[in-house]
């Protein structure tokens, strides 16, 4: 394959130029004399799930403009405002540029060899005397899929631990298990066409406007082009989608789980069905009920094969018999009246009906059972994969979908939906990787909550974080944040800029940052995106990939990397693909990728993408005249599960009367620690604010901007309230966002999580608020 | 001891002549030279007063320039003009791009202000017109380019009513939605939010003069 | 030769500096400065600012004037301009400037006391007549105030040049001759009861009070016709003379002696003739407070599409239907070179014409009223 760096530089700067007649605003006499010089590269928005294609505009070494690319099939050119101000925040003024080793309470500047040399010692050290369960790695969801999978084969096939966590652990885990539950493969059936094409959308307390912007836009228009296309924003709080959205139904925190079963018990009643579709693909299950909550350390729960019990469809009838609208209303807040009309818009042949959801469902103590619960709703109903009527789970980091999930960098994973516990997955994986089957532990490694909370109970020695911030993140963090400080395991933590986690760490990488080096990003609607590096890092700062082999050297691993330095990329790209090939996972050669602005998967033999899976309409593992055929799941046949109503984990009562939810907004991501590090943003949103409903701001003496305090049983902040503003919760709940590098919020947050997907539940928990 | 008037050696003719009409002359030209000099109240261009603030002209001489009104606000939004405002120098004004208006539900600068330059009449925070927020430049606007930005929409203290999203089809696309800023002359207070947290270098949405708004037109 | 009442007066002058620095020190007590302040929430205002807004901004708050009362009543009953002498920190900095002066030796011209009637005149006219407040703007006083309250120290320049006029060319000038607060006061306490008392059996016409009196002008009367005493309203009432008289021929008297004051300094008709001049003035005042400075209420004609124009540079609406797919060429087609009456475009370049200029509302378009009547 010839094609270079040069040429695409040289394509993209056609595209470019494109662009620049395009775009209102480029003046065609300034851009050109401002353009001069300039190489045009592409690559994925470094931000949230939505995968928006941008141009990075490189001079002199140095990332002069980002703008979205007219080319790019996500966002044609456009993109939201973090995306626009892209590459500033690779450009903070405190980037890292050195390793840092701690002596005492200080940091130390070090080389690379030192630095890799001590974590190699005490990986070693902690190896020796605990075995290989006793390090860990963490990771992200915005790891690149090199990223992944050379962490995936380092601790996984070379040291010979399963403990191996993304970050994804936190916003997509319940998403996954439920994929895996229902259809057997994980990721969605649908796609991004299904906005542009549905008549009907329901939202599960996903505020798209302000975390997935673009798409927003895009299926607003949908709306604005199509004036019959309904958005129904089903939600905990009134937001910015609510405003847009036709109609907004109010819903108590986790009411989902009862609203949906009373909207399948109508949907049962009255034989609103499709007792066709039901007869050829469904099969119902009943799972294990009165399940806990992760609240203990060590907390074992699973659902094997024995506690699943399979039902006929007169026993799931019959058993969903006691969710009537009037228990769901009871539960939900949700008036039956309009639980019965939810029936019956989902089962409206004459529409095409599209869920859409994201944290609110997923970051959920019982976030799997939701999961199931919607595609339930699709699978009664028969409203499934088919062009513009899918159930879509939206992710929020730019690889979730590409590292975490297809390359299985989770605990109990293995590349393309393969798990460690079964003994062929193993095998295939060993083959592939070509090591000892027997060094690839069976154990299914230490899931992200257990991960922190083994370093307090000191049974976890060294932990290496890479990409992400989870002594700001995770929930209950002071407790996680006292066991690091405590010193209690070795921490090492790869970062750009210093966060909350590299103030506890041990030693501090500094990392290449998104076109600092070459990457592949899967975002949610299985898009695989690469991008070739155009700057150089800062400074001393490397890449994760050559961190983690130059790690694996010393560890002796070195031969699990044999890849050359030229071809580092492709080979290991061809060595993973290898996985996906023929499991209906397929990807394409690494060269296809670098000409288009991502392909989504499964790649059909003639080097196409597949927009719908498992319908004979586009994707080719479906012969046709089969329809639609669920080909992953066993016997062809998917679960309806029977999902009942489960309590929160802690609920509002009368020393804490509030809940208390966490969220994004448009202007930052995640920690904040990119976005915090633009002037721009910064200056759009400074710092967080907690948002209080009106009346119950009034019934307190609260007045807009107030300092107030928010304590919960696991600690307090003071944040200024907002009242009328962009948001508003409903009545007895209040909310806040968790990109305030400043404010520890995720210490209210209780650290439940759902018992099968592990995910924690940042949505639930409760508060009293008092005027500081 | 006599009765006699001109104990300070002048007479009253002398006085009348050098002491009363030489200054009354002086007196009568230098206000006359004044008001051609001095007519330009607010030629100087818009200046952003705090809420409840008198018409521009009046307000100058309405306002004693005591700093009250900056002392009592909480956020330090209000400052005393230097010597660069020529006439207005020593009054009180918000400069939004550093620290805007954010309007105070109980209004402290209003109470603290003596003398009525700022109206005392004034006690719900949507009444307050210290200007009305105009999108500039249209074509930088990068919600108007089809950008999701809507920063001043989002942070706007009227969200929905003084700022509003007015969504159309992107024809350049053909499928993403332009969400475009409206602002509602008749609702908008000119608290500077919206051009404190423009997200541009020069910020595309300002604080300017309040029309009186033309109730069956918007200046799209 | 004592410096007691020089003492109290120094420590006076400093409190009323300490005060106006104290909201820098995050304290409450006191707000504002001398234009207008709280105190231990008693609110205090100028009266002669308070004068001045109703004239030029034509308000009128009842506690305003109540505060300025309060003040007027205090400096009335303290008498002349006792608020040069006590309170005002631009008295102090040229009091001290004055130190200076006369040890150099310099600048020994003066400059008659009255000035300051017309110069508070001509403020209070020009404010009438512009509503520019013109002592505001000039007001060294404010602009000390403000360069220890908000740091705006540029325009302490205009005080520096005060203070070089007085050194070097003509004594104490400002506070003198020229300040129209200082003509306010004197106007306003002409008939105080607190003022200066002469006893003449027990003056030995030593002078000395002359020198250290900032206004001497006003010992003279009592000097050399022996009257019982002070009346002017220039007097600082400093107590500088009490002070530095050796024989204790000066003293505090209270009460105003009526008959002393027809005897000696003026004539009843003169007298008469002054009270209907100031009543007069008075009168023109309150006269001009009614009447809307000249420029100020002054309201262009509204031209909502000149001020669009003007204000937003937004680009003009569309006035006709188009329809979605029509874009940039279609546009052009017209409007390149203004065919069909079209406009021709500046920019035929651009092609994305309805990302700028949207359709406006056609029908409303004609349902608005004519240009130039609005309402």
């Amino acid at each position: 394959m010839g094609l270079t760096r040069r040429d695409f530089i040289k394509a993209s700067a056609a595209a470019a130029a494109f662009a620049a007649v395009g775009v209102p605003v480029v003046r065609p006499k300034d851009a050109q004399a401002a353009e001069a010089g300039i190489t045009w590269g592409k690559a994925p928005c470094r931000y949230c799930g939505v995968g928006c294609c941008v141009l990075v505009g490189v001079k002199g070494g140095k990332i002069v403009a980002t703008k979205g690319d007219p080319a790019g099939p996500v966002n044609k050119g456009l993109n939201c405002i973090k995306g626009y101000f892209l590459s500033k925040a690779l450009y903070g003024k405190d980037r890292l540029t050195t390793p840092l080793i701690r002596k005492g309470n200080k940091m130390v500047e070090a080389s690379w060899d030192e630095a890799l040399d001590l974590i190699a010692s005490k990986y070693k050290e902690a190896i020796a005397a605990h075995g290989p369960d006793s390090v860990a790695m963490y990771g992200s969801g915005q790891w690149t899929i090199h990223e992944g999978y050379t962490a995936s084969k380092l601790m996984k096939g070379g040291i010979g631990t399963n403990n191996l966590e993304p970050n994804a652990r936190l916003c997509m885990a319940s998403a996954v298990v439920a994929f895996m539950n229902t259809f057997g493969s994980d990721e969605p059936m649908g796609c991004y066409d299904d906005l542009d094409l549905g008549d009907t959308y329901i939202l599960w307390g996903a505020n798209m406007a302000e975390a997935h912007p673009v798409l927003f836009s895009r299926l607003i228009d949908n709306k604005l082009k199509h004036p019959g296309v309904k958005l129904i924003d089903v939600a905990t709080r009134k937001t910015r989608t609510t405003k847009m959205a036709d109609e907004y139904i109010a819903m108590k925190p986790q009411g989902d789980l009862a609203a949906i079963n009373a909207i399948i018990h109508v949907i049962l009643r009255d034989k609103l069905y499709d007792e066709a579709f039901i007869k050829q693909h469904v099969s119902f299950k009943r799972g294990k009920e009165n399940a806990p909550y992760g609240l203990k350390d060590k907390e074992v729960f699973n659902e094997t094969p024995a506690d699943i019990k399979n039902l006929t469809f007169d026993e799931y009838k019959e058993l969903m018999k006691q969710f009537t609208p009037q228990w769901g209303e009871k539960l939900s807040g949700i008036p039956a009246k309009k639980i019965e009309e939810l029936a019956r818009i989902y089962s409206d042949k004459s529409r095409k009906v599209n869920s859409l959801w994201t944290m609110g469902v997923n970051q959920h103590s019982r976030g799997v059972w939701v999961n199931n619960l919607i595609y339930n709703l699709h699978l009664l109903t028969g409203k499934i994969c088919k062009p513009g009527e899918n159930p879509l789970s939206l992710t929020g980091q730019p690889s979730a979908c590409g590292t975490a999930r297809e390359v299985g960098t989770f605990a109990h994973r293995l590349p393309a939906d393969m798990v460690v516990m079964n003994e062929a997955h193993r095998k295939k994986t060993a083959g592939i990787w070509g090591i000892d089957p027997a060094k690839i532990s069976a154990k299914v490694g230490l899931h992200t909550m257990e991960m922190f909370r083994a370093i307090d109970r000191n049974e976890l020695k060294c932990v290496w974080i890479q990409c992400t911030n989870p002594f700001q993140s995770l929930p209950n963090v002071s407790r996680l944040r006292k066991a690091a400080e405590a010193r209690k395991a070795f921490i090492v933590v790869s970062d750009i800029y210093p966060t909350k986690s590299t103030e506890v760490a041990d030693v501090i990488l500094p990392s290449a940052s998104w076109v600092e080096k070459e990457g592949v990003y899967g975002n949610t609607e299985r898009r695989t995106q690469q991008w070739f590096k155009m700057i150089e890092p800062p400074g001393k700062a490397k890449e994760d990939t050559w961190q983690m082999i130059e790690f694996a050297k010393r560890m002796g691993l070195g031969h699990l990397f044999p890849y050359s330095e030229k071809g580092f990329y492709k080979e290991m790209w061809e060595e993973y693909r290898q996985f996906t090939i023929g499991v209906g996972k397929d990807l394409a050669p690494y060269e296809a990728y670098a000409k288009v602005r991502g392909m989504r998967w499964p790649i059909k033999p003639d080097g196409k993408e597949t927009r719908w899976r498992y319908t004979e309409a586009d994707d080719t593992n479906v012969k046709t005249g089969e329809g639609i055929k669920f080909y992953k799941a066993p016997g062809n046949k998917v679960n309806v599960w029977f999902r009942p109503y489960e309590p929160p984990a802690e609920s509002p009562d009368k020393e804490y009367p509030f809940w208390f939810c966490t969220g994004r907004l448009l202007e930052h991501w995640h920690t904040g620690t990119m976005t915090g590090r633009v002037p721009e943003l910064k200056r759009a949103v400074s710092g967080a604010t907690i948002e209080i409903h009106p009346e119950d701001a009034k019934q307190m003496g609260i007045k807009n901007r107030d300092m107030v305090r928010i304590t919960s049983r696991r600690g307090s902040v003071v944040l200024p309230a907002e009242i009328n503003g962009r948001s508003t919760p409903e009545k007895g709940s209040v909310f806040t966002t968790f990109f305030d590098e400043t404010k520890l919020i995720n210490e209210l947050c209780i650290d439940a999580f759902d018992p099968l997907s592990k995910e924690p539940d940042f949505k639930k928990c409760a508060v009293k608020v008092k005027k500081a | 001891m006599s009765a006699e008037p001109t104990y300070t050696g002048i007479t009253r003719r002398q006085f009348l002549k050098g002491g009363a009409i030489t200054p009354i002359a002086f007196m009568l030209a230098g206000s006359g030279v004044a008001t051609v000099y001095l007519r330009p109240a607010d030629a100087q261009g818009f200046t952003l007063r705090p809420p409840g603030a008198i018409a521009a002209k009046r307000f100058l001489s309405a306002c004693i320039r005591c700093g009250k009104c900056a002392q009592a606000c909480p956020y330090r939004s209000i400052r005393m003009a230097g010597g660069e405002a020529g006439i207005g120098i020593g009054t009180p004004l918000i400069t939004p791009r550093e620290m805007p208006c954010y309007l105070c539900s109980d209004l402290p600068c209003i109470k603290a202000c003596p003398s009525g330059a700022l109206d005392k009449e004034l006690k719900e925070i949507e009444k307050i017109r210290m200007g009305t927020a105009v999108i500039i430049d249209r074509e930088s606007c990068l919600s108007i380019r089809g950008l999701r930005c809507e920063v001043c929409y989002r942070q706007c203290p009227l969200i929905d009513k003084a700022i509003t999203i007015e969504p159309r089809h992107n024809t350049r696309t053909g499928e993403h939605t332009i969400m475009e800023p409206v602002v509602h002359k008749e609702k908008c207070v000119g608290c500077g939010i919206c051009e404190n947290s423009c997200v541009l270098p020069k910020p595309v949405i300002v604080v300017q003069k309040s029309v009186e708004t033309q109730k069956d037109s918007y200046e799209f | 030769m004592s410096s007691k009442w020089w003492i109290i007066r120094l420590s006076v002058q400093l409190t009323i500096l300490a005060l106006i620095a104290s909201p820098l020190l995050g304290m409450t007590f006191f707000q504002g400065n001398l234009a207008a302040a709280d105190l231990f929430g008693v609110p205090l205002a100028d009266p002669r600012a308070f004068m001045q807004a109703l004239i030029g901004g034509n308000v009128f708050v009842l506690s305003y004037l109540g505060s300025a009362l309060l003040v007027a009543t205090f400096y009335f009953i303290l008498g002349g301009r006792s608020f040069c002498g006590w309170i005002c920190p631009v008295g102090l900095i040229t009091e001290l400037g004055d130190k200076l002066r006369s040890r150099l030796g310099s600048g020994e011209a003066i400059m008659p006391l009255t000035a300051n009637r017309y110069t508070l005149g001509l403020v209070l006219l020009v404010v009438a007549a512009t509503g520019v407040p013109l002592f505001e703007v000039f007001s060294p006083i404010g602009i000390v105030s403000r360069a220890i309250t908000f740091a705006s120290f540029m325009p302490l320049l205009l005080l520096a040049a005060i203070l070089l006029v007085e050194i070097a060319v003509a004594r104490r000038v400002w506070c003198r001759s020229l300040c129209p607060l200082g003509g306010f006061y004197s106007i306003l306490a002409r008939f105080s009861p607190v003022r200066i008392g002469f006893i003449e059996s027990r003056c030995t016409h030593c002078d000395d009070c002359l020198c250290v009196c900032p206004v001497e002008e006003v010992l003279l009367p009592s000097l050399k016709q022996g009257a019982e005493q002070i009346f002017s309203g220039d007097c600082n009432r400093c107590l500088a003379c009490i002070d530095c008289c050796p024989a204790k021929a000066l003293k505090i008297s209270l009460f105003y002696k009526k008959r002393c004051a027809e005897n000696i300094f003026v004539s009843r008709r003169l007298l008469m003739k002054r009270i209907a001049n100031s009543m007069l003035l008075l009168s023109a005042v309150v006269l001009l407070a009614f009447i809307p400075p000249a420029f100020a209420d002054e309201q262009p004609e509204l031209d909502l599409a000149a001020d669009a124009k003007k204000s937003s540079g937004n680009p003009p609406a569309i006035p006709h239907a188009v329809k979605p797919e029509q874009d940039g060429e279609a546009c052009n087609s017209c409007h390149r070179t203004g065919v069909k009456n079209a406009q021709p475009t500046t920019h035929p370049d651009r092609l994305n014409c309805t990302s700028c200029h949207v359709q406006g509302e056609v029908k409303k378009a004609k349902k608005a009223a004519p240009k130039g009547k609005i309402k």
